[in-house]
Parts: structure tokens; C-alpha cells; sequence
């Protein structure tokens, strides 16, 4: 049994690469609200009233919206509605939370075992996102600040649909749909681990999001010396930092975090009362991040 | 004394490497290879060895495994520009104190040997670092002093930064910025006492950005500047100001946020080896108490700075009254609990008090600036 479950996981992955690679995976679009948002937010004059009545479309995400701009952090008081929630967030955080709402409803499954997964791993790019942004600030790298958090937050975003794949792909493959059979748990783990990172790429580019969000999420394995203090090696250095906190759904290879730790700090000249700092701040952010699950 | 073996096989980093340990106090030995290295462990018992990765004849993962299973545990620290996991995990794996990627920042190499070595006043507090740039510069190290800056205002309109520095006194240093990347650029090189930041900056969250000044500015208060209708202390207390300023501003409030935020100032500020001096702003009766302040106030900023191993110690007396008498009184004391200390003693200060200063037999000898980064430039 053992043998037919890896022989299935070597199926799988050979499948999904290869579509990768003749680009006919089947990528979930950005939402049609969010690419609205978008556009709009795009331009220097962007109004806010034609703002207001797109996110208005979606109840989930205004209600978002008016949620992120009425919590402490952004604002003094509750918001009294979505135009003063979005005067109030400004640009650069309204694209964060549209992509953020967006990216949310990937880390969703029918299947509870996946489900339980992708929750854990949704509170992971979360704290990677806000650690990579602490970190940026404390290296004083202002320009990076506002790609920051979501560049941490959807380092691993293929995992996320490669979950959805693998689980459509097995239902094809069974004769009982919606049984999980061919694959355990850790099998299944396994092939999302190794397979996610050209999924999570081919996802950014069909989502227009930066460049560096891709380079960040092809690889995040090595450290990329030529580009020192870019932001991909700050997301790096931030998603071994999370995953020390034990902030990640599966086991955690710590030699490998404490190498990445090791490294990071002289790549990025980060000494170690700032990683001290960022730490510290997990613990405080973490309540946050679970109660707005 | 401490000696360290510094493995390169490039000539300029084991002088760099050299440089910097004989600047705090220790002797070192050089090899070009791993082999060299190992000859130089047999004859000598090092206290630290500062190795590359990159060498001809044997590499550094080599000479640290066989250092290794000879039983040699004497701390290594990595200095290379390899920086691939898989070959800095195996050097992690066979126990190394550190790892330093080259092109490196002198304080970094600095800082981490006193660490390796347990030197205390190994530098633990948060800072902005600079991008590193290349080991082998022509231009001569810039002051990495972070200067003193009493308060800045972030705020998008230059009126209301016109406003707040008619109403602030002279001797306060003030900073604008009309941006928050401003803000924060403005944070990376300077030390601020007090942040006054406008609550409703276009296109910017108050409270994203106000976390932001906090970690990079941990121990300065901030004070909300904001319209007083629709906002009150405790809405803006919760999300993380100290204080507000309401608009249009009142000399009185001005007043009460100084007296607040001011009163508690130390005369004396210490940030690595330099002690600044705060300007004097009693009556001229009471600047006798002023200098006597300054001299008992030295004295343990001194031994704080010998302790972190700095040869010398700069005065910054830049902000000083002049005084042809007190002046020097007040630095030849300085300089004699320095000399107690073996820290040598350089003064900063205007014309008018280095004149002053040119006329004593005890203190014409000092080294004497204009400013804080010519006293920093020279070694």
C-alpha cells in the first residue's frame, strides 16, 4: 500500500509539473472585484467614491475594509462607514487587505484534514507578512515597507493551491469522489511541499502581482547574495524566524531555520537585539492574527 | 592578552581582520590556507580563529573538521562571501560562534569578535544598519555617530513644521518631515526625543506608521498633533500615542508638552563613546552648578565607555556657554577621570571655548574639534 501511495504521489507530481509546464494548469483567478479594485486603486487620482461603491459589491469585503480601518492599528474609533474606512487606509494598505481578502479564500478545502492544514499555514504568511514588514522597518528600508507584507504573505501561496489541485486530481483519479484514499496525509503533505513553489510563481504573474513576490516565492530555499538587502531575502529571513516561533502547520526542520537565522542576519546586517524585537512582536501579533480568523 | 588566527587566503581581509583586532587590545596571528592554519593551532592555543571558506590547498569546512577531531574547540567565526545553506550548515554542524558575509561592515566583524570572545559592551542595542558595501574602500570611514535630535514633526503641511519651530525655544533641535518614508529615513541615522506626528497624513495609516516609529525609535515619546474635534487622549492613547497636541496649536500646550517630555532630560546623552552635552538653559548665576553637573555626570558615562572597550571617549561641549574659565576647569577633570579609565579624552567645541581651552597648560594638549564627525574621522 505504501508503495502504490508514493507511486501515486510521483504520478501527481509529474502531472502537475508538467502542466506547469505547458501552462495548462488551471490557476484560480484573482476575484473580478479584486482586479476592479485594483485597476482603480492604480491610478493617482483614484476616487474614492467609485472605490467605495466597488468594494460595496461584496458584503464580506467591506465588511473587511471597514473592519481593518476601525481596529486600533489603523485609526482612532470605529468607522462610521466604507467611505471613511477607505479615506482612512489609504492606497497602499486598501491593495493589501482587496489581496488579502482575495488570497484568503484559497487557504479554504472542503476535506476537514486539509482544511486544518491550511488554517495552520494561513496564520503562518500572515506572521511571515507582518515579520518581513517589522523587519524592513527596523533595517530603515522605507521603500520596501509597503510590498513587504504581502510579498511574507503569499510566500506560500502555491501550497494553498496546490492543496485544491491535488484533491481534484485524486477525485479524477478515484472511482468513490470525495474520498481521500490514494494519498496520506503526509504523502500529500509531501508533494505540496516539494511541488508548490512553481504553482505559487505561476499564480503571482496570472494575479499581476510585483516581480519580487515572485522572485520570493521561486526561492526561498537560498538566500540570494546579489540582491543583499532586497525584499525577497527579508521574506526569507522572516519565514525562518516564524517557523523558530513554531508558527507553521507540520513539522519544522530547525537546523535548516537556524542556518537561514545564521545567514540572514549578516546578508541583511540584522543584529540580534532586531531579531530579539521581531520576535518579541510575534507573540504580541499572534492573538491578533488568530482572532481575525 | 587575547590572540586570535585570522585564515584567508586574501592578504587585505587579514589585514582588515588584523586591524581590527589589535584596535581592541589583541594580538594576531595570520595563515593564508587551512593547512597553514593548522600548523599555526599546533604551536599556539588561540582564543578565536576567524576563517574563510574559500581557500586553496585545504578550504575552511576542511580546517574546522579536522580542528574538530583533534578536539580543538576554539571558537571559530565565518567569515566568507559563501553563502549557500548546505555548506554553512556543515560548518554550523561542526560548531562555529559565528558567521559574517563578506563584503561585511568593520563594526559587524567588530562586534561579533567581542561577542566570540565574551569582551563585555559587545553592542546589543537595536540599530539601523547600512547596506554593506565592499571591504576594500577607497573612501575613509564615514562617522557611523548617530546624531541627537531633540524632536521632529511629521506632518504634510509646512506650515504647521513653520508653526512648531516659532514656538519651540532656540536650543531645541527640531527635524521635519512631510512624508512617512521621510519620517523614517530621517530615523535610521538619528537618535529623537520626542516625535510629534500628524494623525490624518494623506494616503497614510497613523497607526501602521506610528508602530513603525516606535521600533525604530523605542525610547522616544510620541505626541499626537490632531484637530480637536472628532479626536480626545484616550481614543488616540489607544492606538499608541503618549500624548497629543491639538490644533491650532497654543503656546501654553506647546509648554506643557516640553515641560512633560523635557523636564526629565539628562544633561549628559552617551551613545557609544560620545557624551553629549545639553545646552544650558538656567540663569548665568547657575552655570557653576551647570559645569559641576557635567564633570560628575561624565564620570560614569566614561567607565560605561571603557567598558565597551572604545580607546578614546569624545566631549561634544558644542551646545555649551562659553566660558574662558569653567570651560576648561570642567575638562581638565573630564580628562583626568578618562586618563583613570586608559581612555584618551577628545573635546568638541565652538571657537570661542577651544581658544579657551588653547590657553591651559592641562588642556591645550587635547585633541580639539569643531564638530563631532572630525573627532570621529580621526582614529
Amino acid at each position: 500500500m505504501r508503495d502504490v501511495a508514493a507511486k501515486t504521489a510521483d504520478t501527481l507530481t509529474q502531472i502537475i509539473s508538467k502542466r506547469l509546464a505547458d501552462n495548462r494548469l488551471i490557476l484560480p483567478a484573482m476575484p473580478s472585484l479584486a482586479v476592479q479594485c485594483h485597476a482603480l486603486i492604480a491610478r493617482a487620482d483614484y476616487s474614492v467614491r467609485d472605490l467605495t461603491e466597488t468594494i460595496g459589491l461584496d458584503a464580506v469585503l467591506a465588511a473587511r475594509v471597514v473592519s481593518v480601518a476601525s481596529s486600533p492599528m489603523y485609526g482612532a474609533g470605529l468607522v462610521p462607514s466604507l467611505a471613511t474606512a477607505v479615506t482612512r487606509l489609504g492606497a497602499a494598505r486598501l491593495r493589501e487587505v482587496v489581496v488579502e481578502w482575495s488570497a484568503e479564500k484559497l487557504f479554504t478545502s472542503p476535506d476537514r484534514q486539509t482544511m486544518a492544514y491550511l488554517k495552520g499555514l494561513w496564520v503562518h504568511s500572515v506572521a511571515v507578512g507582518m515579520v518581513a514588514r517589522n523587519l524592513v522597518t527596523l533595517c530603515a528600508e522605507p521603500d520596501l515597507i509597503d510590498s513587504a507584507y504581502l510579498c511574507g504573505l503569499l510566500h506560500d501561496i502555491g501550497k494553498a493551491v496546490l492543496a485544491s489541485v491535488l484533491l481534484v486530481a485524486e477525485d479524477q483519479m478515484s472511482s468513490q469522489p470525495g474520498r481521500r484514499w490514494m494519498l496520506s496525509h503526509q504523502d500529500w503533505l509531501d508533494v505540496v511541499v516539494e511541488r508548490h513553489r512553481g504553482v505559487g510563481v505561476a499564480v503571482a504573474r496570472a494575479w499581476g502581482l510585483p516581480d519580487e513576490l515572485a522572485t520570493a516565492i521561486a526561492d526561498a530555499a537560498e538566500f540570494d547574495p546579489a540582491n543583499r538587502r532586497g525584499l525577497p531575502n527579508f521574506v526569507r529571513l522572516a519565514n525562518a524566524i516564524v517557523k523558530l516561533e513554531g508558527i507553521i502547520p507540520g513539522p519544522v526542520n530547525r537546523q535548516d531555520c537556524e542556518t537561514m537565522l545564521m545567514i540572514g542576519r549578516s546578508m541583511l546586517g540584522v543584529d540580534d537585539a532586531i531579531i530579539e524585537r521581531v520576535r518579541s512582536q510575534i507573540k504580541a501579533d499572534l492573538q491578533n492574527i488568530e482572532s481575525r480568523l | 592578552m587575547a590572540t586570535i588566527l585570522t585564515v584567508d587566503d586574501s592578504r587585505a581581509i587579514r589585514a582588515l581582520v588584523a586591524k581590527q583586532a589589535q584596535s581592541m587590545g589583541l594580538s594576531v596571528e595570520e595563515a593564508e590556507n587551512g593547512e597553514d592554519g593548522l600548523s599555526r593551532l599546533s604551536d599556539i592555543k588561540f582564543d578565536l580563529v576567524v576563517l574563510d571558506v574559500t581557500m586553496p590547498v585545504l578550504d575552511g569546512p576542511g580546517m574546522l573538521k579536522k580542528m574538530r577531531e583533534r578536539g580543538d574547540q576554539t571558537p571559530v567565526l565565518m567569515l566568507t562571501s559563501e553563502a549557500k545553506k548546505s555548506i554553512i550548515a556543515e560548518v554550523m554542524s561542526l560548531g562555529i560562534a559565528d558567521y559574517i558575509m563578506k563584503p561585511f561592515e568593520p563594526h559587524e566583524l567588530l562586534q561579533k569578535m567581542q561577542r566570540a570572545l565574551k569582551i563585555p559592551g559587545a553592542a546589543s542595542a537595536v540599530q539601523a544598519v547600512e547596506a554593506p558595501r565592499p571591504v576594500a574602500s577607497a573612501e575613509p570611514a564615514a562617522s557611523n555617530a548617530k546624531q541627537f535630535v531633540d524632536v521632529m514633526v511629521i506632518d504634510d503641511m509646512d506650515n504647521v513644521h513653520k508653526r512648531v519651530r516659532q514656538m519651540l525655544p532656540e536650543h531645541i533641535t527640531l527635524n521635519t518631515s512631510t512624508s512617512a518614508n521621510g519620517a523614517i529615513t530621517l530615523c535610521r541615522d538619528r537618535v529623537y526625543r520626542l516625535l510629534l506626528l500628524d494623525n490624518d497624513i494623506p494616503d497614510v495609516n497613523t497607526g501602521t506608521l506610528l508602530g513603525q516609529l516606535r521600533l525604530l525609535q523605542p525610547s522616544a515619546a510620541c505626541v499626537a498633533l490632531a484637530l480637536k474635534s472628532g479626536n480626545d487622549l484616550a481614543a488616540l492613547r489607544s492606538i499608541g500615542f503618549d500624548d497629543v497636541l491639538f490644533k491650532p496649536f497654543d503656546q501654553s500646550a506647546v509648554d506643557d508638552i516640553l515641560a512633560r517630555y523635557f523636564d526629565k532630560t539628562e544633561l549628559l546623552q552617551q551613545h557609544d563613546n560620545l557624551i553629549r552635552v545639553s545646552k544650558f538653559t538656567g540663569k548665568a548665576d547657575k552655570s557653576a552648578t551647570y559645569f559641576d553637573k557635567v564633570t560628575s555626570g561624565a564620570a560614569p558615562l566614561l567607565e560605561k565607555i571603557a567598558a565597551g572597550c572604545f580607546e578614546d571617549a569624545v566631549l561634544d561641549l558644542s551646545l555649551v556657554p562659553d566660558d574662558p574659565e569653567l570651560v576648561p576647569r570642567a575638562v581638565v577633570k573630564v580628562s583626568n577621570a578618562a586618563a583613570g579609565l586608559g581612555i584618551s579624552l577628545k573635546v568638541v567645541a565652538n571657537e570661542v571655548n577651544r581658544a579657551g581651552l588653547l590657553q591651559f597648560v592641562e588642556t591645550s594638549s587635547l585633541p580639539l574639534f569643531a564638530s563631532v564627525d572630525a573627532a570621529k574621522s580621526v582614529g
